[in-house]
């Protein structure tokens, strides 16, 4: 099993939001630590999905939900959100 | 080198009024920023205080200088007890700098737009590298200077400086939901 599993949106063809859930769904399972979201605060599909995953995980929660952001202008930024499974 | 740092030790520690998630992941933020830039003791000043409960983290987990200043003896004991805005207040802190510069400046005293404008300019003159803001994503029923000066800066500043924020999203059930404020952190590099 691998430890860490990044799910970026931006090596797929297109920021869709089906596209990032199919990531997600398919590596998620198979990761033990942390799961990275790229674009969070940048691309409607992956924002979306990173909404989605947080309301997901009702009680009792597994995930601590981190946010990263960089800001290259008051309003480009990118923005990480990483999935952290809980100890 | 910095010694390895046991983040975990630190569960032990009585927590500041911080969101736990924001908070560890700026600590050990901060320990990677300056282990790969081997500062080995940073000196940490810290702008309000409250319970004073942060020091501990600062010396015993980055190994650092800490100089807490406050206007109040009420809440905590202030390394310097003083005004932020006297003039006497900030020639305390250079005589205990000893010309060196602040490696980590923590903005958490006031709360409204101007006085920490007010802030920035007297001791983020005085800072080297990281400078943190806290409460930039703070709640609507919080004071919103921190996330005003925020916008500002990074408007005006963006291309001088890298800024970072980090933020723990909690549930609105979460005992700690009123505690998930932001933190900016503003890298004098670029």
């Amino acid at each position: 099993m691998m430890d860490i599993r990044r799910v970026m949106a931006h090596e797929l063809p297109t920021q869709t939001y089906l596209a990032a859930r199919q990531d997600w769904e398919l590596y998620g399972p198979l990761t033990k630590h942390i799961v990275a979201f790229h674009d969070i605060y940048l691309h409607d599909g992956p924002m979306r999905l990173w909404a989605e995953v947080r309301r997901a995980d009702a009680e009792p929660r597994r995930l601590m939900f981190l946010e990263f952001g960089a800001w290259h202008s008051p309003t480009a930024r990118l923005g990480i959100g990483a999935a952290v499974r809980h100890e | 080198m910095r010694p390895a740092v046991d983040f975990d030790a630190c569960r032990k520690f009585a927590m500041p009024n911080q969101s736990p998630g924001e908070w560890r992941l700026f600590l050990e933020f901060c320990e990677a920023y300056f282990r790969n830039r081997s500062v080995v003791r940073p000196v940490v000043v810290e702008l309000g205080l409250q319970s004073n409960l942060q020091k501990r983290f600062y010396e015993e987990v980055l190994g650092a200088e800490h100089i807490g200043i406050d206007l109040s003896i009420q809440y905590s004991t202030p390394d310097i007890c003083g005004n932020l805005r006297d003039p006497a207040t900030v020639e305390e802190l250079k005589r205990r700098l000893h010309d060196r510069p602040i490696n980590l400046l923590f903005m958490d005293a006031e709360t409204n737009l101007l006085g920490i404008e007010l802030e920035w300019t007297i001791y983020g003159s005085l800072t080297q590298h990281l400078v943190a803001v806290h409460n930039i994503f703070s709640l609507d029923t919080y004071p919103t200077g921190a996330k005003q000066f925020w916008t500002k800066l990074v408007g005006t500043r963006y291309r001088d400086y890298r800024f970072m924020t980090f933020y723990e999203w909690l549930p609105p059930d979460h005992p700690c939901f009123r505690y998930q404020m932001g933190l900016g952190v503003v890298v004098k590099e670029r």
